[in-house]
């Protein structure tokens, strides 16, 4: 007869008693004897027994005597000794199947059920009609390409645990610090306070999270080495988190990058107002720290199968999307004429101030148009205007891109296209009036000339911005298709086997979040083909308990947080970072707005 | 060779028209006189233990409030006080006393709806309709305080949804006030009236030395001069009450209606005393994690001793919620009253006890419902 | 006995404690647990009403922007009220006139 393990939690003292058959009676003679009151018997079903409680009560505490019952064998009853007891017995009897032998009043199994009608018992599995109960990944998460766990980090920040929520990131995003400068955050369009106009900024929390712990070091384990050889051609986001992923499953990965720092698009699409590349080096060798990744720079792969003869027992191809399209008009060879590839390299990678006049013109309306644009206007130009073929409405370019633009000098003209470029200095570019016609293929409406309708007008440099098509070596012997891009099933298998393909090189050119999602699901892809079991998918725990915040009036009110920046006419003379990220009191105010739509109490 | 006696057995319920709720009794009886009675209870079939299982552990609050009509504020608080023990929820002081003020105003509800059935039950109609009409009273303040006749719905874990501000607490001064003149009204009825002391002296005997053996609760046991009340332990608000259980030593009928008389007053008197009592400050401090452990946890209904066994396992859902209701104690203590009395004493002392069948049977879930 | 007289001639001049309904409808109190509507402007089909409800009385149709509502299962609670972030659930203080069948009312989102 031991107390029980488990504390009970009661308003009056409670002490139990377990026991077995043959020495109940002595103990409920006992408490006979004491004058103890009858209260109650409680039973539940573990599985193969019953466990059978009697409830007594002796001098306001509550006494308990536990009895673990087979479920065929008929128990003792106890109405010998206490003659009230028949009423919980008979229950007991009726919903677990259970007989007593001995009692005084029996109804045999008929004081709650009636015959005829077929009636459940208490026993487990509980069945019946539940009512339901959704888990639900909250809309910011649902959005993401990735899947990004954005409810439970920003819940991670508000309790002031930067580095969970660091590693919250990483489980699906290898690199937060730069998605919290340049992703452009489908998550805060997806965030329900969007309605009255004050997302939570998430892609800046994400930012404070892992600028405020700038000497981290995860302790995350390395799985086991499994001996197979994975090579990576390409260094862009797309090959970085494939190599990373793979890595920490335990291969042996190799990455073969052509120039000579990691980075891709990260590294020479991004200026360096809106990306330090100290802080994008400085993140992509801890990864790579962490899963043991080799890597090659300056080395070019030009062909596939050497590499398969070497030894690597699959390849990931992410060769990114590098060459710009031509405008395909007259004189598009002059001088003056910038590749923004070519302008964009030189200033961010290599650090060069080109001298580009005085007066610039961009062609195209994405976020590399906008870019160059900003540039120019750090280069020294007074004046830089942007020629876009349609309207402010179908730019791809993202709002805050924009915002920034007009704020530092860029103007802007729509409903313009380039028709011819006369050569000389200054150049003159002499551009063709348009007006919209019917939808075209993606949704947008096609721009129709005006017949005999031209703008002609002088400038010291011209930058294409106007997209960037994929080019894949010949050597690779993949399967390709009629715009050059490679031809990738659903699990990112190319042709041949063993080959497998993402990122821009297959979808074009996408966002970071998109190449990073595709590396973490080719990972995933080869794991499986090298006999792992992949990554886990995203899912919800079901153990954890997440509470709605307890002042829902209050945080209904509160207003967001805006986030400081370098004012234009500071920031338009040098590369420093614009955005100045959240204060330690700034994100936890922010994070403390979130309404916690992956709630589950 | 000796007679051989030839008994009546006859069924008492389960529908008729003295006893509130459906219950049958069958009476052995010698001419007029009961020899012996084979209660049967059974009729009254819900799903809620099984469905507090189907629910997650928020819900079952709105399932065990509706457990019972009559006493419907404090099966919620002793559900929600279960689960707070388990997770350690601290409850803010002003919701203890809210807590405290609608469970002494159910239990005045409560007396006065016993006060009307009994006098029915001894023939006097007319004092039933009075009764209850003045019980009208008391649900709407209920309706005032939040918007429903009966279940007021106002617990949740970790403290009460809806504050009481001064208008409100005025308008419960100035209607209990008038409850109080309307009751003293009506005591010279019950404690003078020569028709209600026959019917009820001497009625349904529950002798002092057998009533804890036979594990009667309530004013039941009350009555018979034992002190027995959950409320001396303090739960809730009631330990800065200074409260003391209100017995009789008559150990009959009569006695356990003076019990409950006195009772209404007591509860008046409690209610007034936390209206002064009463802090500010907040109404709600939530659970932080899903309940994992076992709970016992017992209060004090108007009929006596309500007993809760909860147990969670770590999530949402409970493993098992048993309720054990104060009525079902009493059945044994009212065979054992009734034997030896005659036919027509049946209704007083069936009604002495305050039987609430739809309390008592709340288990089996019938397939075939949404 | 006496003192029962005096309550009955009290009782035979004064009104009765009742009210005619419906000829006279009395005043409803502050805080009704009358009708419950959806203002579907405001909603965003999130679901939490739904998640709450202990009988299961809403359903939400976030692909075609519906929300079901079954008044005779709902008992009145509030919670989904309390629940909503957008505000968009409201009590009405007027009691629900009772019907023939037990429908299901329909909340849409204008195109």
């Amino acid at each position: 007869m031991a107390d029980t393990k488990m504390e009970i939690a009661s308003n009056s003292p409670v002490s139990e008693f377990t026991s077995s058959l043959g020495e109940m009676f002595i103990k409920l003679n006992e408490f006979k004897g004491a004058d103890a009151r009858f209260i109650t018997i409680t039973a539940l079903d573990l599985g193969e027994e019953i466990e059978v409680i009697y409830h007594f009560e002796k001098d306001f505490g509550v006494v308990g005597l536990k009895i673990k019952a087979k479920k065929d064998k008929p128990l003792p009853s106890i109405t010998s000794i206490y003659p009230v007891a028949f009423i919980a017995e008979n229950e007991v009897q009726d919903l677990f199947n259970l007989k007593f032998s001995g009692l005084n009043v029996d109804f045999g199994g008929k004081m709650l059920h009636i015959e005829g009608i077929e009636q459940d018992t208490l026993l487990k599995p509980a069945e019946g009609p539940e009512p339901p109960i959704m888990r639900f990944f909250g809309k910011c998460r649902e959005e993401c390409p990735s899947n990004v766990n954005a409810p439970k980090y920003i819940r991670q920040i508000s309790m002031g645990d930067a580095a969970g929520a660091y590693d919250t990131v990483i489980e699906q995003a290898p690199l937060p610090a730069c998605l919290g400068r340049v992703c452009f955050a489908p998550c805060q369009e997806g965030c329900r306070q969007e309605m009255n106009e004050e997302p939570i900024q998430i892609r800046l929390l994400k930012r404070y999270c892992s600028d405020s712990i700038p000497n981290y070091k995860r302790k995350v384990k390395r799985a086991k080495s499994t001996g197979k050889k994975v090579a990576v051609v390409g260094g862009g986001p797309s090959g970085v988190s494939a190599a990373f992923y793979l890595g920490m499953l335990g291969h042996e990965v190799t990455v073969y990058e052509k120039t000579d720092r990691c980075g891709g698009a990260m590294l020479w699409g991004i200026p360096k107002y809106r990306l330090p590349k100290n802080i994008l080096g400085s993140e992509i060798t801890a990864r790579f720290g962490e899963a043991k990744v080799t890597l090659k720079e300056g080395t070019e792969v030009k062909e596939l199968k050497p590499l398969l003869d070497e030894g690597f027992d699959a390849i990931y191809v992410a060769i990114g999307a590098m060459e710009s399209f031509k405008l395909q008009i007259e004189g598009e060879e002059s001088e003056g004429v910038w590749d923004c590839k070519d302008l964009l390299e030189k200033v961010n990678v290599y650090d060069e101030i080109p001298n580009l006049g005085d007066r610039v013109a961009i062609v195209g309306g994405g976020n590399s148009a906008i870019d160059s644009g900003r540039v120019a206007k750090r280069l020294g130009a007074s004046e830089v205007v942007l020629y876009y073929r349609r309207t402010e409405r179908e730019m791809p370019a993202s709002a805050h891109e924009i915002r920034g633009a007009v704020e530092e000098g860029v103007s802007f003209e729509y409903l313009v296209s380039p028709l011819k470029i006369i050569p000389g200095k200054p150049l003159q570019l002499v551009l063709q009036n348009m007006e919209l016609g019917e939808p075209d293929a993606s949704g947008r409406r096609r721009p129709m000339p005006i017949e005999g309708s031209t703008t002609t007008v002088e400038v010291d440099s011209i930058m294409k911005a106007i997209g960037h098509a994929v080019v894949v070596p010949e050597g690779f012997g993949i399967g390709l298709d009629r715009r050059g891009r490679i031809v990738a099933s659903e699990d990112y298998e190319t042709d041949v086997e063993g080959i497998f393909a993402g990122g821009d090189s297959v979808f074009g050119p996408k966002s970071v979040i998109e190449a990073l999602r595709d590396g973490r699901k080719a990972a995933s892809a080869i794991n499986k083909f090298l006999g792992g079991e992949g990554l886990p998918e995203p899912s919800i725990d079901m153990g954890e308990y997440v509470g709605r915040p307890e002042n829902l009036d209050e945080i209904k009110r509160m207003e967001h947080v805006q986030v400081r920046e370098i004012s234009p006419e500071v920031r338009a003379a040098n590369f420093d970072e614009v955005e100045l990220g959240f204060s330690d009191a700034e994100a936890l105010r922010e994070s403390s707005r979130c309404w916690r739509c992956d709630w589950n109490e | 060779m000796s007679e051989v006696k030839e008994y009546t057995v006859f069924p008492f319920g389960p529908q008729h028209p003295v006893l509130p709720e459906p219950l049958q009794l069958r009476f052995v009886v010698d001419e007029e006189e009961i020899v012996d009675v084979i209660p049967q209870i059974g009729y009254v079939h819900r799903g809620i233990e099984r469905a507090c299982e189907l629910n997650d552990y928020r819900r079952n609050i709105y399932i065990t409030e509706r457990i019972c009509g009559i006493c419907n504020v404090i099966h919620g608080t002793t559900y929600c006080e279960s689960i707070e023990m388990i997770t350690d929820a601290e409850v803010p002081p002003r919701a203890k006393y809210l807590r405290v003020i609608w469970s002494e105003l159910a239990r005045l509800q409560s007396h006065l709806l016993w006060l009307g059935l009994f006098a029915d039950a001894i023939g006097f109609e007319s004092l039933f309709m009075q009764i209850w009409r003045d019980r009208e009273i008391i649900l709407g303040l209920h309706e005032k305080t939040s918007g429903h006749r009966i279940h007021l719905s106002l617990n949740t874990i970790g403290g009460v949804r809806k504050d009481m501000d001064e208008h409100l607490i005025n308008e419960y001064k100035k209607d209990l006030a008038l409850v109080r003149t309307k009751v003293d009204a009506i005591a010279p009825v019950f404690y003078t009236d020569k028709a209600v002391q026959d019917k009820t002296v001497g009625k349904g005997i529950l002798p002092k030395s057998k009533a804890v053996f036979l594990g009667a609760v309530g004013p039941t046991i009350r009555g018979s001069g034992i002190k027995q009340d959950m409320r001396m332990t303090g739960y809730e608000a009631y330990g800065e009450l200074d409260f003391e259980p209100v017995t009789y030593d008559g150990e009959d009928a009569n006695a356990r209606m003076h019990v409950r008389f006195d009772e209404v007053y007591q509860s008046l008197d409690l209610i007034d005393k936390a209206f002064k009592q009463m802090p500010e400050g907040p109404l709600l401090h939530k659970n932080t994690d899903f309940p994992n452990g076992i709970s016992i946890n017992r209060t004090e209904q108007p009929r006596g001793e309500v007993f809760y066994y909860v147990e969670g396992n770590g999530t949402n859902k409970l493993q098992r919620v048993r309720v054990r209701t104060p009525t079902i104690p009493n059945i044994p203590p009212l065979v054992s009253m009734l034997i030896g009395h005659e036919i027509s004493d049946i209704p007083t002392i069936v009604h002495s006890i305050d039987p609430c069948m739809s309390c008592t049977e709340r288990i089996t879930y019938i397939k075939g419902g949404e | 006995m006496p003192k029962m007289l005096k309550e009955v001639l009290k009782n035979l001049f004064s009104p009765p404690a009742t009210v005619n309904y419906p000829t006279v409808v009395p005043e409803p109190v502050l805080g009704l647990r009358g009708k419950i509507t959806w203002d579907m402007e405001r909603c965003d089909q999130c679901q939490d009403c739904e998640r709450v409800c202990p009988p299961g009385a809403i359903k939400v149709f976030p692909d075609e922007k519906k929300i079901e509502y079954s008044p005779f299962k709902c008992m009145y609670c509030h919670l989904c009220i309390e629940n909503c972030m957008q505000e968009a659930i409201k009590a009405e203080r007027v009691y629900r006139a009772p019907e023939y069948e037990k429908g299901v009312d329909i909340f849409q989102v204008e195109e």
